[in-house]
This record gives structure tokens, C-alpha cells and sequence, in this order.
């Protein structure tokens, strides 16, 4: 077990208590943050190196939405740390009763590559907070990343309580075998059930962050145009490589019609007349995923785009239209600059066929009649829900990021990710005296003493008359 | 055993016709297995005495009682719990709809424990109820008159197809859990949920596992000994000990032991008189393997009290020991049993340290008129709950989370814990489809202008005070008109 001696030596950490003060667990919180600051240019350089990541998105996912998040943790977390005292039966009003956040201990994080700085940084954020000694296992496809997070990133942060491990598949398999008090994942949903049986072992709690295909259904009563640029925006940042990337659209063949142009329009007016020269515009991160993404162009009808260049793993903003259920395209997730359109009836056959699937990370739905927007809502099952635009219900930090079914188990974001890596413990604290409260407990067991026991610990329903 | 396909793809499809949905449904049915609890409470009290030897005033205050009081909670509270839940926005947001709409997760899984046959079946099936779903119940075989009992008189009260009840042993229940879940509440020993969370684990299954291990009990040496003996004593040996949250084990200075001995069998006296065997307040243990296993713990100890045993009615008379080693069988595995040994420890620093060295429990007690005693206890240890000066009680609090950590479990439930665990909260944005302009900014071509200006929008400042973010909005709502006129 090459990771024992690792595992060992954090947990002694962890039994010297370290990481519980306040102060110590904002300390290394702040210097999370002058991690961001300095190492600004180094993480803009290696996710351009990586997937040739645009200077821009790179700021807004890898730096400002994670500072958001730093900020909103250390705005807050003397509030969340504090023990929260609940409502008390009358058999407990003289006793205090609270819920205590204690931290889980040596827990285990394992990050993806298409946001390669931001899928480490923002659990990791919650795991310090909640006073956790942590293991970062950065993800080995976005190789210069995880150049930069093994060296860089242990020099902020008190080394013996947090450690980055470099490790592809073999490694991290054995790095799995060992106990941790919490497994926080993100990536696919077939290695998140190898992840979940390697945590059922040792009895380990975990989160998963999945994934799927987002289905984004547009109505017929709808500004086209403005549609067209926020399902734009959210398929190709990042060049598709988004979990809650818009996968595919459902619209009538009207619809379908009015986008073409609508989305040729939003496209050009984003990335050029040629994309390939556009600094705004990723890359596929790998060979492997380049092929696998090219290879689904072959479905239905190429009506924007289609271009590929294997040697900078170049593939174009690309639209298909008249795709079928059965095509390739609509078999895997796409996870690249794609985007299917496939024709629906109507709003109920675009319903039908979403909840024919498996539950996706994210629903998008887009109509001026709210009540449709509301109705794909109640209808159907996601991780979230976001009406009206694309990606930026994972942005607001007081919203559950998570999955549900194939998508996922737990959540995370603001005060989530704290709550996650926390264990709420129940706590009563009694009063030793007036021991006389206790005796309808104790035996021998008599018919008043039952009627006292009701009368004490019952919850009665308000407005029931108790002499009825 | 395509049984097991066929009774979980029947609840699937109610589920999937949505009739567990609208509140009217889930009030009804929690109306009906609030008659059901009413109605059956003889048959109910019965089939318990019938499986634990236990009487009628303790089944009903351990076992009804607890599930009436779950049940008024969960039908007044219900609106409020469903209810869409609106969250904080930022200043990108401020003119949408941003709100947590809990949803049910599909077909719950809810397995049973012997020790409670009645109540660890039924609480978590009302949280389910509550949360609109599906519910499959199965009850522990161990406890076979209660297991027949409900799978007999639930379908007299509930949708039959949405709750249906499957019983059988360990074969049934392993197919069972080949099945899809959406989640799956398992009560029991850490072996068996090891399996459990393997078998969700190919399904992607969340699960609360509420499991066990030995709960500590630290007696300071400032404390009203009499008081404390009294409480452990009633929350060690209800039950004939077959409590997951039991005091398992004490921990106290040398000094006091042989108090805290004297003390226990004053109360014991008290409780069930001379003759304990003939107390009719006083259970027997489950079954014969349960009654060897405790009695192997047994050996080579030093009896203070008690031992008497009877394996014809698997009677273990209330007992205590003394002088125990840390490293004996009795201190190996949670007892589970009438069986309470008291190990020394020198101070609170000790028995700290003590409980660090194991494996986290389900419940932990410490017994002291010094509150800071109570808080170091709290603060430097980890177990699922904690009572101080008391036992058990914390599992009464509706609003306290009920469940483990570590190997005594993962996840809680109880009153609005169960709904919420049952529940799968999604976070919904609801924006306009007009106000295009200040969605500009995001947009390629990126410009040095666009970087600023999203920075200036999105970047959450560290320690803004009130008035700070009055001045940010009414700044936010003017560049956003200025965007839109530069943009135009």
C-alpha cells in the first residue's frame, strides 16, 4: 500500500487537533486565496497549455468564481462553525439541545480535468473549513495543472495536514484502498461506482459529482435570438467540456428552423468568422476524448460547423440538426462543442423523452410563458433547474450544486460543501438534577406512569382539544 | 426470486404515475397509518412482547409512542417542509427566481432491525411517505411475529403498490438489494451495511446507514453518582440491552467503581424487584445465537453482579463487571446484551483518549456537574450523538439528526431530517428571457472593458458591510441601463 505511510502521517496530524481552531482553519483559508492571487498567471498559463482554455473563462471559472466562494466561507464561517440549538419537547425545555459540526477527519478529494483548478479548489475550500486534514488528488489529463498544483500548492497550505498526490488510474486505485473519513468526486458515473464500492470497504460517507446529458427544451413562444446566444454561451465555453454544458436541444421542427440562423448569428458574432483563430475558443483537452468527440459528428446533418483539426485537437462550434434518439451523438454524454438538435412534437413529447432517461445533472428550459418553463420543472427530475438561460444556477453559491440517480449523490457550493464535509452531531445536554421529571421512565411499569410518559414526550397535532 | 423485480418494478411504476406526489396523497396516507397504529396497537404490543418478552407499557413508550409523535409532526409540518425554499441571490440574479424545490428521490428502500421491529420500520416509512415516494419495507426476519404483523396490516392501510412490505431472510433480501433504489435507509450492524453500500454502490444508490458500536459512558468523579447510576441503568438494560444507542461500556477513576456498582444494583432492585426473572418489565434476548454470543463475552470475567442466565428462555439477568481489560473479547464487539463492564481510567484526559483509540460510536455519555467536563468530552471526541448526564434521550429530540459517523453509520433522520434525506433537493433559477444586456458582459469577444466589468459584477467582496452592497446594487442596476445603451 505505496499511500499508507501518507495516510498515516495526516491522521496523526488530524489526531493532534490541529485543523479545529477557527483561526488555523482561516489561515490556511486565506492562504488559499494568495494562492489564487499570486499564482494567477501560472494557473491561466497551464489551463491555456491544457486545453487552450481562453484567458477569460479561465479568469471566471478557475479564479473569480472560486474566490466567490472563498469570500462567501470566510464571511461566513464563524456563523457556520457555531453550534445550532433546535426547538426542544417538554420533557428537554430545561436542557440545552444543539447541533455540533464536528469535521470527519482524513478526507479524500478527487478532481477532473476540464476545470481543473476550480473542481479541487472549491471542495477543498469546504474541507479545510470544516477542519479536515486533506488529500488532493488533482487529475492527471490536464497535466500542466497538476504540475502546477503539486508544486505550488503544499507551499501555502500546512503540509502536514494537507498533501497533493500526482496519480493516474493505477495509483489512485491503491490510493482508494486506504480509510478516509469522506470521499468527495467528481468525474464519470462509471468510475464513481468503482469510487463508491472502494468508500462501501471502510464504510466511508462520499460524494459524487456526475454527470450526463442536460437536455435543453425550447418552447415556441420565445425570443429566438436571445435564446440562441445563452444556449451558445453555455454548450461552447470551454469547448463543451462542461458537466452542465446544455448537451442537446428539443424544439419543434419550427423551432428548429428559427434556431439555425438565430445560433449561426450568436456564433459568429462570439467567435468570428473563424473559430480557429478566435483566442475565446478551447480545445479538446486529449487525443483520446478529440476522437471520441469527433467520431459522434456523424449523426444526423452537420447545419453549422463540422470542422476538426486532429493535430491542435481543433473541433468547431458545431450545430447538427435531424438527429434521431438512436444516433451516436444521443448515446454518451458529449462533453465537446456539439450540439444536437432533435425535433419534439410539443412540450409534453419533449417531457416524455427526457424522463425516458436517465436524470441528468441539469434540465434547461426556455419559453416567455412561464407556466412552461414551470411545467417542464415539476414534470421532470435533475440535479438542478435553470429556466431561461444556461449554466448560471451553478454560480449562485446559495444554490445546491449536485446530481441525482446517474448524476450524482450529495452536494456541494457555499454552505453545502461545509455541511458536507461535516458530520452533525446530534447533542443533548441534560440537566442532573430534578430527577423527579425522569421517574414516568423508569420501571415498574403502571398505566399512569404511561400516561405521563405520553403527556411529556408527545408531539401533540395544534388545535386538537386534548380533553376530546 | 423475480418476485423481488416484480414488487419493486410495481412500486416504479405507481411512483412513476405520480399519485405519491400531491400532499393531499402523502396526508392521507399518513393519516391512514396514524389509524393503522390506533386500530392495531394490541396486535401491534403483541407481536413485540411475542418477539422480545417485552410488555405492553414498554412497547408502547418505546415503540408507538415515538411513531405517533413522528406521525402529527410530519402531517402538521408537512406544507412547510415541501414548500420551495428561496435562497440568496447576487447582484447577476437579483430579478430572478432562485429557490431549493425538494422533490421525492423515487423508490425509497427501507430495511428493519430486530431490537425495535416496530419503530425502526416505521419512522423512516414516514419521512419517505412524507417525501412523496415509493416506499418497499422490509422488516428483520429476526423478529418474525412483528416482521408476519406488518406485512399483514400495512396493505389494509396503505396504497398497496406504492408501500408494499417483502419479508424473508438473508437470500430474499440479498436479491432484493440487486434491485435499483433510490435510496436505501439500512438499520443494523456495520458488517451488513459494508454489503449494502456495495450492492447501492452499482446503482449510484444513496444510503443512511444507521449502524452500531460500542457507546461509551464516562461517570466524572464530580457527580451525583446516585443519579447518574439511575438514568444508565434504565437506558443500559431496557430491552434486556438490545439497544444500538446503550451505554455500552463505563469508563470511571478506580475510586468510584465500586459505587457506581452499588448504586446500579440499588436501581436494579428498584426497577424489577428481587426476582428479576419474574418481572414481567424485564425482556430476554432475541434468540439462542445471540444468547451464546453474549454469553462467550462472559468468560473470564469478574461478575460483580448478576450472571445468572437461563439459554430454555434466553434469560441474561441484569449484570455487571469489573475490573474489565481493554483488551478482553467483552470490549471487542458492541455487547448488545444485559452485560455492562466498568473499566478504570485515571481522569478525563484518559478516557478521551480512550474513546479517540476507537472506532467512532453511535452514541457517546458523559456524567458531570462540570459543564466545562461535558464540553471537553463533546468538543474532543466524535460519535453520532451525545447525551450528557443522561442516555438515550437525544434519540426523543425530533430536531436533532438521529444517525452515525465513521462505522457507526453515514447519514440522519428523525422528524424533518428524514424528509429532507428522502428528498432531493434541486436548486431551481428562474430567469427572464428579456434583460439580454446584462447578460453581454459574459459573452465572447472578450474585451479588457467585459473582464472589468465582470469583475466589478461577480467578484463577492470580502467583508462587506450592509450599506456596501446597497451602494454595489444601485451602482450594479446603473451600469447595467449603461451596458444596455453602449450596447445598442
Amino acid at each position: 500500500n505505496p499511500y499508507a505511510g501518507l495516510v498515516s502521517r495526516l491522521r496523526e496530524a488530524w489526531l493532534s487537533r490541529r485543523t479545529r481552531s477557527l483561526e488555523y482553519r482561516m489561515a490556511q483559508l486565506e492562504a488559499l486565496g494568495r494562492f489564487l492571487e499570486e499564482k494567477k498567471q501560472d494557473i491561466l498559463q497551464a489551463t491555456a497549455l491544457d486545453m487552450h482554455k481562453p484567458n477569460f473563462e479561465a479568469y471566471f471559472s478557475e479564479i473569480l468564481l472560486c474566490k466567490n466562494e472563498l469570500n462567501d466561507t470566510l464571511n461566513n464561517l464563524s456563523h457556520w462553525m457555531k453550534d445550532e440549538h433546535v426547538d426542544k419537547n417538554l420533557v428537554t425545555q430545561l436542557d440545552s439541545a444543539f447541533i455540533r459540526k464536528d469535521p470527519h477527519g482524513v478526507v479524500l478529494i478527487i478532481a477532473p480535468w476540464n476545470y481543473p483548478i476550480h473542481l479541487f479548489f472549491v471542495p477543498l475550500i469546504g474541507a479545510i473549513a470544516a477542519g479536515n486534514c486533506v488529500v488532493i488528488k488533482p487529475s492527471e489529463i490536464a497535466k500542466n495543472t497538476e504540475k502546477l498544483v503539486a508544486e505550488m500548492l503544499t507551499c501555502y497550505l500546512d503540509s502536514d495536514c494537507f498533501a497533493v498526490v500526482t496519480a493516474g488510474v493505477e495509483e489512485t486505485t491503491r490510493l482508494l484502498e486506504n480509510k478516509f473519513d469522506y470521499i468527495f468526486f467528481t468525474g464519470v458515473p462509471r468510475v464513481g461506482r468503482i469510487v463508491m464500492s472502494a468508500a462501501a470497504k471502510h464504510l466511508t460517507p462520499v460524494t459524487l459529482e456526475l454527470g450526463g446529458k442536460n437536455p435543453c427544451y425550447v418552447s415556441n413562444t420565445c425570443d429566438v435570438q436571445n435564446v440562441a446566444r445563452r444556449v451558445a454561451w453555455g454548450r461552447f465555453f470551454n469547448a463543451g467540456q462542461t458537466c452542465v454544458a446544455p448537451d442537446y436541444i428539443l424544439c419543434s421542427v419550427e423551432m428548429q428552423e428559427k434556431l439555425m440562423p438565430a445560433l449561426r448569428e450568436a456564433i459568429t458574432e462570439f467567435y468570428g468568422p473563424e473559430p480557429r483563430n478566435s483566442p475565446d475558443f478551447a480545445r479538446i483537452v486529449g487525443d483520446k476524448q478529440f476522437k471520441r468527440v469527433r467520431a459522434l459528428l456523424s449523426s444526423g446533418r452537420v447545419a453549422i460547423g463540422g470542422q476538426t483539426d486532429e493535430k491542435e485537437r481543433y473541433i468547431a462550434p458545431t450545430v447538427l440538426a435531424d438527429v434521431q434518439p438512436s444516433d451516436p451523438v444521443m448515446q454518451e454524454e458529449i462533453f465537446g462543442p456539439i450540439l444536437p438538435i432533435v425535433v419534439v412534437a410539443n412540450m409534453d413529447e419533449a417531457i416524455d423523452f427526457i424522463n425516458a432517461r436517465p436524470r441528468p445533472l441539469a434540465i434547461y428550459a426556455f419559453s416567455c410563458d412561464s407556466k412552461e418553463v414551470n411545467q417542464v420543472l415539476e414534470r421532470t427530475s435533475s440535479g438542478g433547474f435553470c429556466g431561461n438561460d444556461t449554466l448560471m444556477n451553478v454560480t449562485l453559491t446559495s444554490l445546491p450544486f449536485g446530481g441525482v440517480g446517474n448524476s450524482g449523490l450529495g452536494k456541494y457550493h457555499g454552505k453545502f460543501t461545509f455541511d458536507t464535509f461535516s458530520h452533525h452531531r446530534g447533542c443533548l445536554h441534560r440537566n442532573m438534577g430534578l430527577e423527579a421529571i425522569n421517574s414516568p421512565r423508569y420501571p415498574p411499569y403502571t398505566q399512569q406512569k404511561l400516561g405521563l410518559m405520553t403527556a411529556t414526550f408527545e408531539i401533540k397535532r395544534k388545535g386538537m382539544c386534548t380533553l376530546l | 426470486m423475480r418476485r423481488m423485480e416484480e414488487v419493486v418494478g410495481r412500486a416504479r411504476a405507481a411512483f412513476k404515475s405520480g399519485r405519491s406526489r400531491p400532499l393531499e396523497f402523502r396526508l392521507q396516507q399518513l393519516r391512514n397509518l396514524e389509524r393503522m397504529v390506533v386500530e392495531k396497537e394490541r396486535e401491534i404490543l403483541a407481536a413485540i412482547g411475542a418477539d422480545l418478552h417485552k410488555c405492553g407499557h414498554n412497547a408502547y413508550s418505546h415503540e408507538i409512542m415515538g411513531v405517533l409523535g413522528e406521525l402529527a409532526l410530519a402531517m402538521e409540518k408537512l406544507p412547510s417542509w415541501a414548500a420551495p425554499r428561496p435562497v440568496k441571490k447576487n447582484f447577476l440574479t437579483l430579478r430572478d427566481e432562485a429557490y431549493i424545490h425538494p422533490e421525492p428521490l423515487g423508490v425509497v428502500l427501507v430495511m428493519g432491525a430486530w431490537n425495535y421491529p416496530f419503530v425502526l420500520v416505521v419512522q423512516p416509512l414516514i419521512g419517505a411517505i412524507a417525501a412523496g415516494n415509493a416506499v418497499v419495507v422490509k422488516p428483520s426476519e429476526v423478529s418474525e411475529h412483528t416482521s408476519q404483523l406488518i406485512a399483514d396490516i400495512l396493505p389494509q392501510y396503505l396504497d398497496r403498490e406504492l408501500y408494499p412490505v417483502v419479508t424473508g431472510g438473508v437470500p430474499e433480501t440479498t436479491e432484493l438489494l440487486t434491485q435499483r433504489f433510490d435510496h436505501i435507509i439500512y438499520t443494523g450492524s456495520s458488517a451488513v451495511g459494508k454489503i449494502v453500500m456495495a450492492a447501492a454502490a452499482k446503482h449510484l444508490t444513496p444510503v443512511t446507514l444507521e449502524l452500531g458500536g460500542k457507546s461509551p459512558c464516562y461517570i466524572d468523579t464530580d457527580c451525583d453518582l446516585a443519579v447518574a447510576c439511575r438514568r444508565i441503568t434504565w437506558g443500559k438494560y431496557m430491552n434486556c440491552g438490545q439497544t444500538c444507542i446503550a451505554p455500552d461500556y463505563i469508563l470511571c477513576h478506580p475510586s468510584i467503581q465500586s459505587q457506581v456498582v452499588e448504586n446500579i444494583k440499588a436501581t436494579l432492585r428498584e426497577f424489577y424487584g428481587e426476582d428479576v426473572k419474574k418481572c414481567p418489565d424485564y425482556e430476554r434476548i432475541v434468540n439462542k445465537r445471540h444468547f451464546k454470543r453474549i454469553m462467550n463475552l462472559l468468560e473470564g470475567q469478574k461478575i460483580a453482579y448478576g450472571g445468572e442466565t437461563d439459554e430454555a428462555s434466553c434469560f441474561i439477568a441484569p449484570t455487571i463487571l469489573t475490573d474489565v481489560s481493554a483488551e478482553s473479547k467483552v470490549m471487542e464487539e458492541e455487547i448488545f446484551g444485559p452485560v455492562l463492564p466498568i473499566l478504570s481510567v485515571r481522569n478525563v484526559d484518559e478516557a478521551i483518549e480512550f474513546i479517540n483509540h476507537r472506532e467512532k460510536p453511535l452514541a457517546l455519555y458523559v456524567f458531570s456537574n462540570d459543564k466545562k467536563v461535558i464540553k471537553r468530552v463533546i468538543s474532543e471526541t466524535s460519535s453520532g450523538g451525545v447525551t450528557g448526564n443522561d442516555v438515550i434521550m437525544h434519540f426523543f429530540l425530533a430536531t436533532l439528526p438521529f444517525g452515525g459517523v465513521g462505522n457507526s453509520g453515514m447519514g440522519a433522520y428523525h422528524g424533518k431530517h428524514s424528509f429532507d434525506t428522502f428528498s432531493h433537493h434541486r436548486s431551481c433559477l428562474i430567469k427572464d428571457l428579456k434583460m439580454e444586456s446584462t447578460n453581454a458582459v459574459r459573452y465572447p469577444p472578450i474585451t479588457e472593458k467585459k473582464l472589468g466589468l465582470a469583475k466589478f459584477f461577480l467578484l463577492k467582496r470580502f467583508n462587506k458591510g450592509r450599506v456596501g452592497l446597497l451602494v454595489l446594487t444601485l451602482l450594479g442596476i446603473v451600469a447595467a441601463v449603461v451596458i444596455k445603451v453602449s450596447c445598442s
